[in-house]
């Protein structure tokens, strides 16, 4: 019983104490001791005013700046409109000049970001890990000019103003769509990002594209650190309409833009020269001695390419290779045969003598120094670009077929036929040394028996048997609608076959389709599938027939 | 001094001046401030408004804590922590999308205390649904919800249901991503229902999607309908407790025979003299003597009771300093969280609804109707009608009872599944809802 009296009056005692703590923490803030300090220092300096003011939150009320924004940052940077305190320190210091912008009028947050209604310097600052908004410093301040100010920019804003322009002389136009500045269809669209994501991650994104998720199609981009600042300011500074422009001239500025057509030009070869520079074809390709590294090289494009594919290319890169990253950029037709024609007119390609100088020059960028298939370009490419050193692979692979590859091409890939500019011979003599280099034959191929025609006819009912076998067994990794794309797919390598590629699957006869799946394509994921009786497996040829509209489907493609 | 001093009297002028603080006091309080005698006592409780839910005398088991925990008491407390705390913050909320967050930096930022009411509201919130749970759980492992009691215990089940309400309400009103996307996940596990479902989401939300509409019907359902609802069920749930004849406890052996003139049983001799009190058999409650009638009465057997005041209110207002001095400190050390303002184009991933919907979404990722609708209502149905099916008598007030086995490990199991479905739910599911290791 005295346990029980003394108990109650120590419960008391510890709320009590609690509470005075919660009391005593709420008088300690920072802002206090920065006024106190505030009105001290002006005491010391021969100013009264200062010492006068009452120690409180202060508080800029802004208008026109969205609902109810408040600023309480002078509550802690008191002096900033004091000019006795240019050598402070922060944040007891005096801003730089912003005439004729006023601090009670535009705040700090509308320049600085940052969270105007926090009283804590963490939480003001937004280092908060939810806070979108983290303080501008530096030359990112310059992101919001253009809150109020459209493009172009204040001249003062150097940097911001070199963002935008590198953003629209360059393929980010082309992926991206900016409203009233791009027209991009492949990528995100970037109208008001600024709203969403930090310069941290723009300065990270353009160089590290997959450092926040597991694909995408944005390349890794060579980029200066100065590029990067400069192009995060503007990325920053996207905040959809600008604040001084009013929503109906804004929409029909939107318009206007969505209207325009892109000009005709001369069809000329400087012309194309022009456009080839100025819309940076080299953020990626390779042509002369400029190298984005993430593309083909351009050098020698003309001599491999007809003029014709090129300007398919430019309107649908997609109708070559289906899983091709290039942006079909906003261009006339005539634009299109300028490019085309001077792309066309660098016929300066020197055979170097020997195949590995051949090699060094053509097919490293994609294939490696070591045939690893991991050259700086391989990335940016679907279909992988073959792995010589995958020895089992090639140890099945027809001469015949490596051959042809090298010289005819591949239909659907990255793969063009080299075989224009080297020759027959130097072709073989090339395959021979890649052979012999990084993937000797070594084991005796045992023999395949594969029917020389499909016993079972093409048809809606075959292709449903197909579909059938397909949905249950195929699609973990080349997905439902047969892209290559399965779930299990992003830890393949090579990656599994796109069935929907036309071009790719156009030329391969139904033998080679049953081979595959029958023996399965060694030194890849693909098994082999003999489980399944010989009609079930005609009945697969038929539905991947069926997908990429190619062999007897190609028909229906055209109705 | 007592109250018949203060009746009666008799020596003193009771019109002189002097005696006016007195009078004041008594037209306050029928009762002296400290009661000294039996009756003092008695009066202290049943002629106070407040205090009146206690009958003046109660079992002394009641009191040890191993026979409820206090979970009843703490459950109602937690809710008096949170009717202040929310009534506060409603000085400062404003139910309104562009001003909502807002409100909720200058709750963090300006207001003074802000961050720690926010933090006391939110913390409490989250530990009244857990006290109620184990209320739940208290009331069944000591079988407390068989007869008598089936009504109290259908009151109880609606009260659980009306806390993850208040609680689920509550979640939105912040307006970050946290709230906006669990409300959005929460009232999808509502869209389920076979044939009303898309209905009862469009009335919850007063749209298709969350937005203005429902901040505004969340906000009302969760300062003014939800807690009236919850006070008016908690008054007939107390009420029906003495109704019911007290806490359920156990079956004594027959008492013996009561002969005038003879002692009382005597009682442990260190118990305080207002604690004593001579057991006499047959002492039953209600209104016997005026209508012929079964009235729900208490047992027949010797009753050991203590006076309410002080040792059952000194109890409660134990409970009650505990429960504060460790929802403040909890308070002082965590803030209440608050993601980026809620974004309707940019869902998180994964997006979880509340911690004690989480068994419910774990299960809709598996069937929805199933996970989101047919399970949790049967769950509900049978909670409802265990009193009844459970028609066996035996086992009341007693933990886990040899009698009541069968019963109370079906009710411990499915509390484990779904508490092992909720911790699967909030801790080992990561992006697309994908399994994950969460260290």
């Amino acid at each position: 019983m005295k346990t029980q009296k003394l108990i109650l009056p120590v419960a008391a005692l510890l709320v009590l104490v609690i509470l005075g703590v919660t009391v005593a923490r709420s008088t300690v803030e920072d802002w206090r001791k920065y006024q106190e300090q505030y009105a001290e220092l002006s005491m010391a300096k021969g100013g009264a005013a200062g010492a006068l003011q009452p120690i409180e939150v202060k508080q800029d009320r802004l208008l026109g700046f969205g609902d109810d924004r408040i600023d309480r940052c002078r509550s802690c940077h008191v002096a900033v409109d004091d000019p006795r305190f240019v050598d402070g320190k922060e944040p007891l210091k005096t801003h730089p000049s912003i005439a004729p912008h006023t601090f009670n009028l535009l705040g700090c947050t509308v320049c600085h970001e940052g969270d105007g209604r926090a009283t804590t310097a963490d939480l003001a600052h937004g280092k908060d890990k939810f806070w979108v908004e983290p303080l501008l410093t530096g030359q990112f301040i310059e992101a919001s000019c253009a809150r109020c100010h459209p493009a172009p920019y204040p001249a003062e804003a150097k940097h911001l103003r070199r963002g935008r322009e590198l953003f629209e002389h360059n393929p980010c136009v082309g992926c991206h769509l900016v409203q009233g500045l791009s027209r991009g269809t492949l990528g995100i669209e970037l109208t008001d990002v600024g709203l969403k994501r930090d310069v941290e991650f723009f300065r990270k994104k353009l160089t590290k594209p997959l450092f926040d998720v597991a694909s995408t199609v944005m390349p890794r981009l060579k980029l200066s650190e100065q590029d990067k600042d400069d192009l995060a300011t503007f990325l920053k500074s996207l905040k959809g309409r600008v604040l001084a422009e009013d929503p109906m001239s804004y929409r029909a500025r939107l318009k206007a833009f969505d209207n325009a057509q892109p000009p005709e030009v001369e069809v000329a070869v400087e012309i194309g020269k022009k456009e080839v520079e100025s819309r940076g074809c080299v953020m990626c390709h390779r042509l002369g001695d400029k190298d984005g590294e993430r593309a083909p090289d351009l050098s020698f494009l003309g001599q491999i390419r007809e003029p014709a594919y090129v300007e398919a290319h430019l309107a649908e890169p997609r109708q070559h290779a289906p899983d091709s990253i290039m942006p079909a950029f906003w261009m006339s037709p005539s634009e299109r045969k300028a490019v085309a024609a001077y792309l066309t007119s660098l016929q300066g390609f020197v055979k170097p003598a020997t195949p590995a100088e051949q090699y060094k020059l053509m097919c490293i960028r994609c294939h490696g120094e070591k045939g690893d298939g991991n050259g700086p370009v391989a990335e940016s490419l679907l279909p992988r670009p073959r792995v010589f050193t995958n020895a089992r692979f090639f140890n099945w692979l027809p001469d015949q077929r490596a051959y042809n590859a090298i010289r005819n091409g591949v239909p659907g890939t990255a793969m063009p036929a080299f075989g224009r500019i080297l020759g027959d011979e130097d072709a073989k003599a090339m395959f021979a040394w890649i052979r012999a280099t990084f993937a000797p034959q070594k084991e005796p191929i045992p023999p395949r028996t594969v029917p020389d025609r499909n016993p079972v006819a093409y048809g809606p009912d075959s292709v449903q048997r197909g579909r059938r076998i397909f949905q249950e067994r195929c699609y973990g990794c080349h997905g439902r609608i047969g892209n290559g794309k399965g779930p299990n797919a992003p830890e393949m390598l090579p990656r599994p076959r796109n069935l929907t590629n036309h071009n790719f699957f156009t030329p391969l006869p139904d033998t080679r389709l049953f081979e595959s799946i029958t023996y399965g394509v060694v030194g890849t994921g693909m098994p082999p599938w003999d489980v399944f009786p010989d009609d079930q497996r005609w009945d697969l040829v038929n539905y991947v027939r069926s997908l990429s509209s190619s062999g007897p489907a190609a028909s229906e493609r055209r109705k | 001094m007592s109250i018949h001093q203060v009746v009666a009297p008799a020596n003193q002028d009771d019109s002189s001046l002097r005696a006016l603080p007195q009078r004041v006091y008594r037209a306050l309080f029928r009762s002296p401030a400290i009661p000294r005698t039996e009756l003092d006592r008695s009066q202290s409780v049943s002629a106070n408004f407040f205090f009146h839910i206690h009958s003046a005398k109660v079992q002394e088991r009641t009191l040890k804590f191993r026979t409820t925990m206090g979970l009843g008491l703490l459950s109602l407390f937690t809710f008096a922590i949170l009717v202040v705390t929310g009534v506060l913050l409603m000085f400062y909320y404003v139910p309104a999308p562009e001003q909502a967050y807002q409100r909720m930096l200058d709750l963090r930022g300006a207001v003074v205390f802000g961050g720690f009411l926010r933090a006391l509201h939110r913390w409490s919130a989250h530990a009244m649904v857990a006290l109620v749970l184990l209320h739940l759980c208290r009331v069944f492992l000591t079988g407390a919800h068989k007869a008598p009691r089936e009504f109290n215990w259908v009151i109880g089940v609606f009260l659980l249901l009306i806390t993850l309400f208040l609680s689920f309400t509550g979640y939105l009103l912040p307006w970050d991503q946290l709230a906006y996307w669990a409300i959005t996940v929460g009232t999808s596990i509502a869209s389920y229902a076979p044939v009303v479902g898309q209905q009862i989401r469009f009335m919850l939300l007063g749209d298709d999607a969350v937005g203005r509409e429902a901040l505004l019907r969340f906000y009302v359902l969760h300062v003014a309908v939800l807690p009236g609802l919850l006070t008016t069920l908690v008054g007939v749930h107390f009420w029906r407790i003495r109704k019911d004849g007290g806490l359920a406890r156990p079956r004594l052996p027959p008492p013996e025979v009561f002969v005038p003139g003879t002692k009382p049983v005597a009682q442990s001799p260190d118990a305080p003299a207002h604690d004593r009190f001579p057991l006499k058999p047959g002492k039953t409650y209600g209104l016997m003597c005026l209508v012929p009638a079964r009235s729900p009465n208490t047992e027949t057997e010797q009753e050991k009771t203590v006076q309410s005041w002080p040792a059952a209110l000194s109890r409660e207002l134990l409970l009650f300093l505990l429960l504060l001095a460790a929802l403040c400190l909890v308070a002082i050390y965590f803030h209440a969280p608050l993601e980026e303002p809620a974004n309707p184009l940019h869902p998180p991933n994964p997006a979880k609804a509340p911690w004690y919907f989480l068994g419910l979404q774990e299960m809709v990722s598996y069937s929805a109707f199933w996970g989101g609708i047919g399970i949790p209502g049967l769950l509900v149905l049978l909670a409802l009608v265990a009193p009844f099916l459970e028609r066996k008598k035996g086992g009341e007030g007693v933990w886990m009872d040899h009698s009541r086995a069968a019963a109370n490990w079906t009710f411990l199991i499915l509390m484990g599944v779904l508490g092992f479905l909720t911790l699967i739910g909030s801790v080992f599911r990561g992006e697309n809802w994908a399994l994950m290791v969460p260290w």
